[in-house]
């Protein structure tokens, strides 16, 4: 108790600094216009601010970064409302109730909802993040190499198998990314491998291109794919704001909401996009009006985007606590503090704890940015959604290739990020998950070290399969791996079960 | 997504497994005190890969005869409906994209810039010529203004190197 009081207060300390503060505000200002924004998404507008965040502290790094994800948070409901397009995957379903509620000219009543539940959503979700990352992060502490191979090995698998529609093909995507982190120089001897007599393997990938690539660029090209013009926002915005009784009425589907959305969230693979589904699905099932759902419920709407933005504080839980990140978002996050020259993997908050300060502060400060910005944005937000498209990739193309320069001033390291935004872009349109690979890009080093060091240490398999930590991990592994499979043949026989019960 | 094209990325992987699998074959094995040595990991993901890789191919032919015509379950990202998607253009920016990364270095980025955003506009489809030509030139002002001058970033100069004096 006493140990989060003293982190609240460090928090608050660090978060109300001038600089922090500003960094907030800017965060989660281009946060939510970037989430207005249509054609790329708040992971691909973090991936742009990536390379700008090489000369901050870390500390100030993930400050800004966490900012402009919680805004984005919020940015993606003003496209989805207004006009029907969803900015990220999870706001499909405030797509489905928002612009419902759009058309019949109560724009303004879903907006305000949609804020309401996001930031009481991201607040509670704070704290259970803080509820669970110091004793998680405590654990770490006692883990050697071959806890470290096997929890890393279980975050991997958990990521492969639990994101998109394939585990086989998530699979392949995380092997990938391991494979790229395979060039360089062995993480045991040093000895160079598969860099094919050239110099700039020689040291291996750098992250930055690697990241910008498979999950900036490669969206450039996605969104090369369909020429999309709008006519503009139809209709007035609504100017009718939420009522106290549309806030009890949402009161359950929020706090449900929430709950999924944490625990979801903190599990790797899954994200904001599955939490905002099963949310929406248990609120309907609780409704006392389900056949709204569908023709603009606030229920629906609230409990989706309550569950989305819990999953912020869901996802920071392994990423902070373990290292090893879950999703899209939380990878560039963990990729700005590499660039920083922190370390991923279980030791990460031991090895820097002012960072579990500054995302914490970060954290609160962004969210009471975001419904106060949110509120003032929301105007040029609706401008800034008719942007033309093409404007808006074109930009993105530029900011990619100078940001991946930036960093170490070598056009080879735009090579690469251009030669993996293709890659991505397969990947992308056929299953294949990127973030995925990125994760694996990220860990493989570490997985591969601590496998052989661990080795070393326990001089052999017997000592090492019989550290009892080591054995949970592996088989919570073997677990998640098959989990996708059982989950499928579950689901084909309700799904026979019906269509006997129907014919 | 067409069950064809799934195919032949699943074959396409499968042929890196193997490649990166004989790759490995150049390295040192382990010692005593690292059993696993430099190829162990990198072999295990080659073999994960192709049969991975195995798995799916068989899949798709097994289910070949299945699915009338060529379009299958999308497992990955669809377009949106109601506009046309053109492979045609994403190949074009990927063009684009290579043209400007050779041509920056040569030409600088003062001047490779505008015209591969430019172009970039121009094969996304916008048509009005006052966009084409001015969004291009005043982003590139832009770029140059914070980066090379406010960030202190080099950015490549090429023809224009004596302006660096």
């Amino acid at each position: 108790m006493e140990a989060v009081f003293t982190t609240v207060s460090n928090s608050l300390a660090f978060a109300l600094q001038p600089t922090a503060l500003m960094l907030v505000i800017a965060g989660t200002a281009f946060g939510i216009l970037l989430g207005a924004l249509p054609g790329i998404t708040g992971v691909t507008g973090m991936a742009i601010v990536l390379p700008f965040t090489y000369n901050m502290t870390p500390e100030h790094g993930i400050v800004l970064m966490v900012s402009i994800l919680v805004g984005s948070q919020f940015g993606n409901s003003i496209p989805a409302i207004l006009i029907r397009t969803p900015g990220t995957p999870a706001a499909v379903l405030v797509v489905v109730e928002g612009y419902k509620l759009h058309q019949r000219g109560e724009g303004g009543r879903a907006l305000g909802l949609s804020l309401a539940s996001s930031t009481i959503g991201q607040v509670i979700s704070i704290l259970a993040f803080i509820a669970f990352v110091v004793p998680l992060s405590r654990l770490a502490v006692k883990i050697l190499f071959p806890e470290i191979f096997a929890l890393v090995l279980l975050g991997l698998v958990s990521a492969a198998s639990l994101t998109g529609k394939s585990p086989v093909k998530g699979l392949i995507a995380c092997s990938i990314g391991i494979i790229l982190s395979t060039i360089g120089p062995d993480p045991v001897t040093s000895q160079p491998r598969f860099d094919f007599g050239l110099l700039e393997l020689r040291v291996g990938l750098d992250i930055i291109p690697v990241l910008i690539g498979l999950l900036a660029f490669s969206e450039v090209f996605v969104a090369s794919r369909q020429v999309i013009s709008f006519g503009g926002v139809a209709g007035k915005l609504g100017a009718a704001l939420p009522t106290w009784s549309d806030l009890r009425q949402c009161s359950l589907p929020i706090g449900l909401g929430t709950v999924i959305g944490v625990f979801i969230g903190a599990l790797p693979g899954a994200g904001g996009t599955i939490a905002s589904f099963i949310s929406y699905n248990q609120a309907r099932l609780w409704s006392k009006r389900p056949d709204q759902f569908g023709k603009g419920s606030i229920e629906g709407l609230t409990a989706a985007d309550s569950a989305n933005n819990a999953a912020v504080g869901g996802e920071l839980i392994p990423t902070l606590g373990l290292g090893i990140p879950g999703a899209a978002g939380m990878v560039v996050i963990l990729g700005a503090l590499m660039l920083q020259g922190v370390q991923p993997g279980p030791l990460l908050l031991q090895s820097r704890p002012q960072l579990l300060d500054a995302t914490f502060g970060g954290l609160l400060m962004a969210t009471l940015a975001m419904l106060i910005l949110g509120l003032l944005l929301i105007r040029p937000s609706i401008r800034i959604c008719t942007i033309a498209r093409p404007t808006v990739i074109m930009a993105t193309f530029a900011l990619v290739v100078v940001g991946v320069y930036s960093i170490n001033w070598s056009m080879s390291d735009v090579v690469v990020a251009v030669g993996l935004g293709f890659v991505g872009y397969l990947m992308t349109r056929y299953g294949y998950p990127t973030a995925p690979a990125v994760l694996g890009f990220i860990l493989g080093g570490l997985l591969e070290e601590n496998l052989r060091r661990g080795l070393i240490m326990t001089d052999g398999f017997g000592g090492f399969l019989s550290r009892p930590g080591t054995v949970v991990f592996l088989v919570a592994a073997a677990f998640t791996a098959v989990l996708p499979f059982i989950l499928e043949r579950s689901r084909k026989r309700a799904r026979a079960a019906t269509t006997d019960l129907v014919a | 997504m067409d069950k064809r094209s799934d195919l032949a990325l699943a074959l396409a992987t499968l042929v890196f497994g193997a490649m990166y699998y004989y790759m490995t074959d150049e390295l040192p094995a382990g010692r005593v005190q690292d059993p696993l040595g430099p190829a162990w990991i990198p072999r295990m993901l080659a073999i994960l890969v192709i049969v991975s890789a195995l798995w799916i191919v068989a899949k798709r032919l097994w289910q070949w005869n299945r699915t009338p015509g060529w379009e299958i379950e999308p497992e990955g990202e669809t377009d949106e409906p109601g506009f046309p998607a053109s492979l045609r253009r994403v190949l074009s920016m990927l063009a684009l994209a290579i043209a400007y990364v050779v041509a920056l270095p040569q030409l600088g980025f003062l001047i490779a810039t505008p015209l591969a955003l430019g172009a970039g506009l121009a094969i996304l489809g916008t048509r009005q010529w006052q966009q084409v030509l001015g969004q291009p030139l005043a982003f590139t002002l832009v770029l140059y203004l914070f980066f090379d001058m406010f960030l202190g970033v080099g950015l490549p100069m090429g023809l224009l190197e004596v302006l660096r004096g």
